[in-house]
């Protein structure tokens, strides 16, 4: 009998074997062809987010490598093209045809070690992934680097409706280069005392000014009359990719930027009539970031390009100045950028994603020739100061500490603060043995003409849940005390003294349940225990979600009534294990938007509402005593500074979002807001939770202007 | 000890520095001129009120993402009433994707957090129904409740592994949409604040 049980096992051994082996040599269920096909889709429809390597970005998660095998592994392809059909793109889930889901689900499987087989991948296949999947990364095997051309009117939807991505029909891209020309007679150069000082007409940087307060001083808008107000003109802007534009506005011209083409315009403020249009291209690139900021010194415009070109244009013209490209690596993006004297500093993001040796950085440029001055890295490497925060993780292995937002600037104390993102891979348990992660979720004080850091405050230390801390640095004078102030995506609003970095207060402004404990001495912060012993794989609740608390919806300030307007999301996500899970946040009844108001001086809290849909713009006050802000379904309203009670709304064509600005034109006064879609986290994860509760269309990227009726000006 | 437990059960609302409610200690100004008797008398009139505690349960959908959303639909509130060491429980939901199924009142590490079962409630009813409960805590369940770690969830056949839930927590206002609170408003505090 033993003999025969030697004889079976053996047999048994000897068959599972070849079962093995005949898998492998028949390989994983997709083919070559199928896997070609799902790259090239990939490009146009993934890379954007995830990558061109799939190592992921933000909170696109990596779609190759041990995270994904430690999150996918255990599931089967199925339930992967199910996933992706359902969920993506985000701004329309099976937008895309079944084919192209199954071929990039081939690609993705492809980029994880599978060998390709002899039969296609159908929605029916259902094999485990770690049955054919290793993690391992072909060499070279990278998504195209350009994607189909797309972004011109009329198309460019990211891949809406079945069969949206054959082009056959397709009309030709558009033409790059300057396609409008125009002379803006009366443009007048700005100074550096401009800057430090912006007339009240103008909207001249990113947060208006210097301090970062989102606050204008025009008056003829007052919570008496904007009841009042009225459409005055409307400019559309190309649909695709990501809208989170700032309007900016100097003597009577408005610039604006579309990343679809990468096209800066100037309009005729008063009158949205076209004065100037630059198509700087490239078109439609995969791995495209938000632009949010453009700069204005001299007679000058600044745009950061999508694929990382910097460039200053004429103001009055379009003409290119000069360009540059500040990052050394393919896939690097700019982030924030912002002027400070007559230095344009840009903060990089997106990095480390190709080459180990890639760093995030803030550099130093002369505005007017575009020559770098200086750089300061915001990963901490061996032997340099922070550089022992990275616990034992190589210096190829840190990276994060993205500058994706514009900082602010001091004239007096000639310092420039920014802040920096999470650290990545965004969990400890992806990083291994590691520590606090400098300069990662930081607040940086940096001289602007030589990069010196004088000094920082770490906000979170070793983050592991992709609450970014990078937000804007509002700067704001209690008597003599001179203070910075952020908010975090986990809700908290800091403030440190900006002459040394000390931490002065800190305060909870949603519920939140990822710190246990705050030192209210240092400001340090302690994850809950489970938080803290997380395995990979293994999802661990976080309110808020990645998508904040507070996100790159900027606050605005009232210095009339040192009031603080933080525009503020409410959801919570199961985080760091397969796919994301989202759910209300406890004590919101449900709503997951909330508008609040603190008193600065005091940190108390003075009004809040709430609203079943989040805000998806920043905050703009004025000492008319009316504040603005627009929302995902679609509205933008006047609220009550002091109160908080809405004065008038209007209902837009899609989601409102981006930063309104104020300004006037012949002492009338006019408030804009763009509209659009893509505009990350906190746009996802609404669209998923108020699917079929809230319908917005997913085109109509554009700004509206509005001012007050004729009698009334 | 059990004066002052009796004194701060209640403070059911504590408004501390705004950012949070919370249970705030009360002070007893020493007062020689009272006599005992009538020190007595307050005690216990105190206790009486302090006998009943109250909460509310606002019961939502459990963690969803794109793919199960449509299942995941619904909700409903709860009341609580706390008396003694009994919990009364009652609340409704409507709008489930599928009939609920079973409703249990669990025991997490705070709200938002997923946690455990602890004891069945009684669910009457199919896509809408009710849930009542009527249950004696033990002391670390009483604490636990005070710390907000309980909550009602509700399981359907769509959603056999959690489908709404809730966590109780103190009886605060709700403002209305779009209705500004003035002053400093509710969420249920969570961090330990150190120095």
């Amino acid at each position: 009998m033993k003999r025969i049980t030697l004889a079976i096992i053996s047999i048994a051994g000897i068959v599972g074997g070849w079962s093995v082996a005949t898998r492998a040599q028949q390989g994983a269920p997709f083919t070559d062809q199928q896997a070609t096909a799902g790259q090239a889709a990939y490009a146009q429809s993934c890379a954007a987010c995830h990558g061109r390597t799939l190592s992921g970005g933000g909170e696109a998660p990596a779609l190759a490598g041990s995270t994904f095998m430690a999150s996918w592994g255990p599931h089967t392809t199925q339930e992967l093209l199910t996933r992706i059909r359902t969920s993506m793109p985000p701004e329309n889930p099976n937008g895309l045809s079944v084919e192209t889901y199954a071929s990039i689900v081939a690609f993705v499987l492809k980029a994880n070690g599978a060998q390709a087989g002899q039969s296609a991948l159908t929605p029916q296949t259902s094999v485990p992934i770690a049955s054919v999947a290793n993690g391992q990364m072909p060499a070279g095997l990278t998504a195209d680097a350009a994607a189909p051309a797309r972004g011109g009117r009329g198309r460019g939807r990211g891949g809406r409706g079945r069969g949206g991505d054959d082009d056959s029909t397709a009309p030709a891209p558009p033409r790059l280069g300057l396609t409008v020309t125009g002379n803006v007679k009366s443009y007048s150069p700005i100074t550096e005392e401009t800057l430090a000082r912006p007339p009240d007409a103008d909207w001249l940087m990113h947060y208006r000014t210097y301090s970062g307060w989102n606050n204008s001083p025009l008056t003829q808008i007052t919570t008496k009359n904007v009841g009042g107000l009225q459409l005055k003109w409307a400019w559309p802007l190309e649909d695709g990719m990501r809208q989170q534009i700032t309007p900016i506005v100097h003597d009577g011209v408005m610039f604006l930027s579309t990343n679809a083409s990468n096209t800066v315009q100037a309009l005729d403020a008063r009158t949205g009539d076209l004065l100037w249009e630059h198509r700087l291209g490239p078109i439609g690139t995969a791995g495209q970031n938000a632009t949010r900021t453009m700069a204005l010194y001299g007679n000058l415009v600044f745009y950061p390009a999508t694929d990382a070109t910097l460039y200053a244009l004429d103001a009055r013209t379009g003409n290119i100045v000069w360009k540059t490209r500040p990052a050394e690596f393919p896939d690097d993006k700019i982030g924030g950028i912002m002027m400070a004297k007559d230095k344009l500093l840009v903060g990089v993001t997106r990095c480390n994603e190709l080459d180990a040796r890639d760093h995030c950085f803030i550099a130093g440029y002369e505005a007017t020739t575009g020559k770098q001055l200086w750089k300061f890295y915001t990963v901490a490497r061996k032997g340099m100061p922070g550089g022992d925060t990275w616990g034992d993780l190589p210096d190829d292995k840190r990276s994060g500490a993205d500058a994706w937002i514009a900082g602010t600037y001091d004239p007096q104390l000639n310092l420039a603060y920014w802040g920096t993102g999470q650290a990545k891979g965004s969990s400890r348990d992806q990083r291994g043995p590691n520590g606090d992660a400098l300069y990662s979720n930081t607040t940086l004080a940096l001289d602007p003409d030589t990069g010196k850091l004088k000094w920082f405050f770490q906000n979170a230390p070793g983050e592991t849940l992709d609450l970014d801390e990078v937000f804007e640095r509002v700067l704001i004078d209690h008597g003599t005390q001179k203070t910075v102030m952020t908010v975090g995506k986990s809700g908290l609003m800091w403030k440190l003294d900006r002459v040394t970095g000390k931490f002065l207060d800190v305060k909870e402004t949603v519920f939140q349940n990822v710190w246990a404990a705050i030192d209210m001495k240092t400001g340090r912060t302690t994850y809950r225990d489970d938080i803290l012993e997380k395995k990979p794989g293994q999802p661990v609740a976080s309110c808020p979600s990645p998508s904040g608390g507070h996100n790159w919806q900027a606050t605005s300030y009232d210095p009339s009534n040192d009031l603080l307007l933080l525009p503020l999301s409410q959801n919570c996500a199961m985080y760091g294990g397969g796919p994301q899970l989202f759910y209300e946040m406890p004590g919101t009844d449900g709503n997951l938007g909330r508008l609040s108001a603190y008193e600065t001086n005091t940190m108390r809290p003075v009004w809040s509402f709430q609203q079943r849909s989040p805000f998806l713009t920043s905050v703009v006050s004025t000492a008319g005593g009316v504040g603005f802000v627009g929302d995902f379904d679609r509205t933008f309203r006047a609220f009550d500074i002091k109160t908080g009670k809405t004065l008038w709304e209007t209902r837009l064509p899609t989601t409102a979002q981006g930063y309104p600005v104020t300004f006037s034109v012949g002492g009338d006064q006019f408030v804009a807001v763009p509209t659009g879609y893509n505009g990350g986290s906190p746009e996802q994860k609404p669209t998923t939770m108020l699917r079929g509760e809230i319908q917005r269309p997913t085109i109509g990227h554009g700004v509206y202007v509005f001012g007050l009726p004729k009698a009334a000006q | 000890m059990k004066t002052k437990q009796m004194i701060d059960a209640i403070k059911i609302r504590s408004v501390s520095d705004g950012s949070a409610w919370g249970w705030g200690p009360t002070r007893i100004k020493k007062c020689p001129r009272v006599t005992l008797s009538v020190l007595l008398i307050a005690v216990l009139s105190l206790a009486s009120l302090a006998a009943a505690e109250k909460y509310q349960v606002y019961l939502s959908p459990m963690p969803f993402n794109d793919e199960t959303q449509p299942i995941m639909q619904g909700k409903g509130t709860a009341t609580a009433t706390l008396e003694g060491d009994t919990l009364s429980i009652s609340g409704s939901f409507a709008g489930l994707s599928g009939a609920a199924r079973k409703a249990r009142l669990s025991l997490s590490r705070g709200p938002g957090i997923p946690g455990d079962p602890v004891v069945d409630l009684t669910l009457v009813g199919d896509v809408a129904g009710k849930v009542t409960g009527q249950i004696k805590l033990d002391p670390s369940q009483l604490a636990a409740l005070r710390s907000r770690k309980l909550y009602i969830q509700i399981d359907s056949e769509k959603a056999p592994t959690g489908h709404l839930w809730g966590w109780l927590l103190e009886e605060h206002d709700i403002a209305g949409q779009d209705v500004p609170v003035k002053g400093p408003w509710f969420w249920p505090p969570f961090a330990v604040k150190t120095k």
